[in-house]
């Protein structure tokens, strides 16, 4: 009879959508996970969702369970994350933090100097680098099937229907919008898929009026050791945009779903209508959450052997820079539709 | 002056979404918006805005009384939209005795109300309509809610001395509106049936028309205790409306009349017409077609050469393109992962009756008693609702 598998204690601070969409259902199946605490501030909406996992504890203050668990996943408002986290590592617990690591690069920088005072563990979620097709985008782009790339063209936008269990991301002072909430991932996607070691944002549009931005174009060029290029991203909380990443080089594009897919496509040159398709070989049908269940496994790996199986935090301090220097840069996209009869706001100015 | 408090409900829908916008960015009212729940892209524009956003139950007095805290005036456009009938019953006209007995209350300085000009009917008789038009709005839900939610605003100002305006707005259209026209181009995009060759009176009214007249009546103590229809002055036809529309758009099958005669038959579906000869027969061909023809890439390249067919490729997803031309795992046919085929739908029963309607709404009231003009005329409507829809992604 094999012993029974060593299994990481965590706890998960913050009960909301990412929670018990995604990472309660992924420790479920984690063989190497077992979630003993769930934290809210709001104690009946911790027990709910406590229930419903079967979750033995239920409490609304993170620092009771400090002694009691191996590790933590923070899920709270993003102006939360470094506080909690560096409480927690402090307190000889590892932290996997929900994207974005902070809400700025100093934070960010904190949270790290914690973890190497500590000598804990402390992952990002950045879970879209899990799948099939950002691994292989990875892979083709390393093994110079495109040749120099020389522009890249990303867009992520959906009629924003995430169900959120608070209006943090709405209500609060602190809170920003679509460039916070999607570009992490997609500034990492674009740094780790080229290999780059700078960025420089050089425009940012967006549309926020006083609130958060809903939609944002942003462009900018992005350097690695061998190359540079230069290109746009686009993000929406109110569009269906096309939701691919697309890197053009001497001898061709490449695609891909932002969100990961079993397919690639490469659109050789002079063929951009008929793309070669690449295909994960029996691809298994993609089970919901399957990426936060390998993050999660990935984790608790690295807690009970020492191994760095995560994405770590430093590797997040590019992108938080990138979104720090796209709301420092940001001027307005404005609309006509919108504009009408709002002249004397938007300075009868037109970006469009 | 001091500025003033706003409450607006129902603020993340399409009315609501621009009358903040319109508020917070252009006048020195201080906005909240009521929202019922924290998702929806209704919402996500909403929070761009320099507002407060505040949850609240239209059937829980108490979160009102949070929500109209401070607060002079109320828009009230929340309406029930979700959960079965007697839901959406309860919520538009339950939810507005709360919001009249909330204004009461926190005595809020007046109730800007927003009925609808459904409550008339959807083909009221007269050639112009004005606001002493009997109401009839029958059994549907949203026509009976909105003329009962309208009874009660009138006996609440009556009864209680509340300050009330009432509006009843016909067909409002504009950027962001889902029915109105958005849906207008979906249909367009995949074969629109002008009901009598589009010869109805289209009663619209831009929706940056209507928030004049609403900012109008905010700040004019004449408008208290009115109902106001806003309808603009251009004198539409539906086909009028559907050809401009239809002009936006580079490609699509060509709009097709029937008469109401012929929509009924082709409902039961068990009289021959041409319109499935014209229509629904080729298209359902289609799928055959491709079945035999699209692995061949000559083919494929003829097929683009059909604009609106160029244009429905260009709007599907990659993945679904390549399996249409690979199928899946080698299991499945090419066709077996077709979108349905681009076919006209037939409009519904009410659809019938507004479009084929005849009567034109005045706005003689509002002109007179608010001095109200309308300040964008369709054409210039349909550029902005062009630039939109382009933004949108919903035309190319």
């Amino acid at each position: 009879m094999n012993p029974p598998k060593k299994k990481v204690k965590f706890a998960i601070i913050g009960s909301g959508a990412i929670t018990e969409e995604s990472y309660l259902p992924a420790a479920e199946t984690a063989s190497n996970v077992v979630v003993t605490h769930l934290v809210d501030l709001d104690i009946e909406r911790a027990r709910d969702v406590a229930q419903c996992f079967q979750i033995p504890n239920f409490i609304n203050d993170y620092q009771e369970i400090f002694g009691k668990v191996d590790a933590v996943v923070v899920a709270t408002p993003p102006n939360s994350h470094a506080k909690i986290s560096i409480d927690c590592m402090n307190n000889g617990l590892h932290v996997l933090c929900e994207k974005p690591l902070a809400s700025s690069v100093e934070q960010a920088k904190d949270m790290i100097e914690a973890c190497e005072r500590t000598k804990t563990h402390l992952g990002i979620g950045m879970v879209r680098r899990l799948s099939w097709s950002a691994q292989i985008l990875k892979k083709l782009i390393a093994s110079n099937l495109l040749g120099n790339i020389h522009r890249f063209d990303i867009e992520e936008g959906w009629e924003f229907n995430w169900p959120l269990r608070t209006g943090h991301l709405f209500q609060s002072k602190n809170s920003r919008g679509v460039i916070e909430d999607t570009g992490p991932h997609l500034f990492d996607l674009l740094f780790w898929i080229l290999g780059a070691e700078n960025a420089e944002v050089k425009s940012c549009r967006d549309d926020s009026r006083g609130g958060i931005e809903a939609n944002a174009l942003i462009e900018l060029a992005v350097e690695s050791s061998s190359q540079k290029s230069t290109g746009r991203i686009e993000l929406s909380f109110t569009r269906r945009l096309r939701n691919t990443m697309k890197f053009y080089g001497e001898r061709g594009c490449l695609e891909a779903e932002t969100v990961g897919a079993n397919e690639v496509f490469f659109y050789p040159v002079g063929q951009n209508d008929e793309p070669l398709t690449l295909r994960q070989k029996d691809p298994m049908p993609k089970k919901k959450n399957e990426d936060f269940v390998l993050q999660l496994s990935n984790f608790a790996a690295s807690v009970l052997n020492g191994t760095k199986k995560y994405i770590p935090a430093d590797e997040a301090i590019a992108t938080m820079s990138l979104i720090e220097e796209c709301y420092h840069l940001r001027t307005s996209i404005v609309q006509p539709w919108e504009m009408k009869h709002l002249e004397n706001f938007f300075g009868e100015k037109n970006d469009e | 002056m001091m500025s003033k408090n706003i409450l607006i409900t129902g603020a993340t829908g399409f009315l609501g979404n621009r009358l903040a916008e319109r508020l917070a960015l252009g006048t020195d009212y201080n906005v909240t918006a009521m929202v019922h729940k924290f998702s929806g892209p209704g919402l996500a524009r909403l929070a761009r805005l320099p507002i407060n956003l505040i949850q609240a139950d239209l059937l829980n007095e108490e979160s009102l009384l949070k929500a109209a805290e401070n607060c002079h005036i109320i828009v009230h456009l929340a309406y029930g939209t979700a959960g079965d009938e007697a839901v959406k019953r309860e919520i538009t006209v339950s939810g507005t005795e709360n919001i009249l007995k909330v204004a009461l209350k926190k005595k809020v300085r007046k109730v800007l109300h927003f009925s609808t000009a459904a409550v008339h009917g959807l083909d009221p008789k007269g050639s112009v309509i004005d606001e002493s038009a009997p109401f009839n709005p029958g059994n549907e839900i949203y026509r009976f809610s909105k003329a009962q939610a309208e009874k009660l605003v009138w006996h609440y100002h009556k009864e209680y001395g509340l300050p009330v305006v009432i509006f009843r707005p016909p067909i409002i259209y504009g950027p962001y509106g889902a029915y109105w026209t958005a849906r207008i181009i979906k249909e367009i995009q995949t074969g629109a049936i002008l009901v009598n060759g589009g010869t109805g009176a289209a009663n619209l009214v831009y929706v940056d028309n209507l928030i004049d007249a609403v900012l109008l009546a905010m700040e004019n103590d004449a408008a208290d205790g009115e109902a106001f229809n806003v309808v603009d002055d251009d004198r539409m036809t539906w086909g009028q409306v559907y050809e401009a529309y239809a002009n936006m758009i580079d490609a699509h099958p060509p709009l097709r009349s029937m008469s109401v005669k012929e929509i009924e038959i082709m409902s039961k579906g068990d009289a021959p017409n041409d319109l499935g000869s014209w229509f629904v027969k080729p298209l359902l061909l289609i799928p055959q077609a491709i079945k035999t023809s699209l692995r061949s890439p000559e083919m494929r390249s003829k097929m683009m050469e059909i604009p609106w067919l160029r244009f429905m490729k260009d709007r599907m997803p990659r993945p679904t393109l390549d399996k249409m031309k690979y199928g899946e795992n080698g299991n499945k046919t090419a066709t077996d992962e077709l979108p349905q085929p681009v076919r006209p739908s037939l409009p519904n029963n009410d659809l019938v009756e507004l479009y084929s309607a005849q009567g034109r709404f005045s706005n003689n009231k509002i002109k007179k008693v608010l001095g109200y003009e309308q300040r964008i005329p369709f054409n210039e409507a349909l550029d902005l609702i062009r630039a939109w829809l382009q933004y949108q992604r919903l035309i190319p």
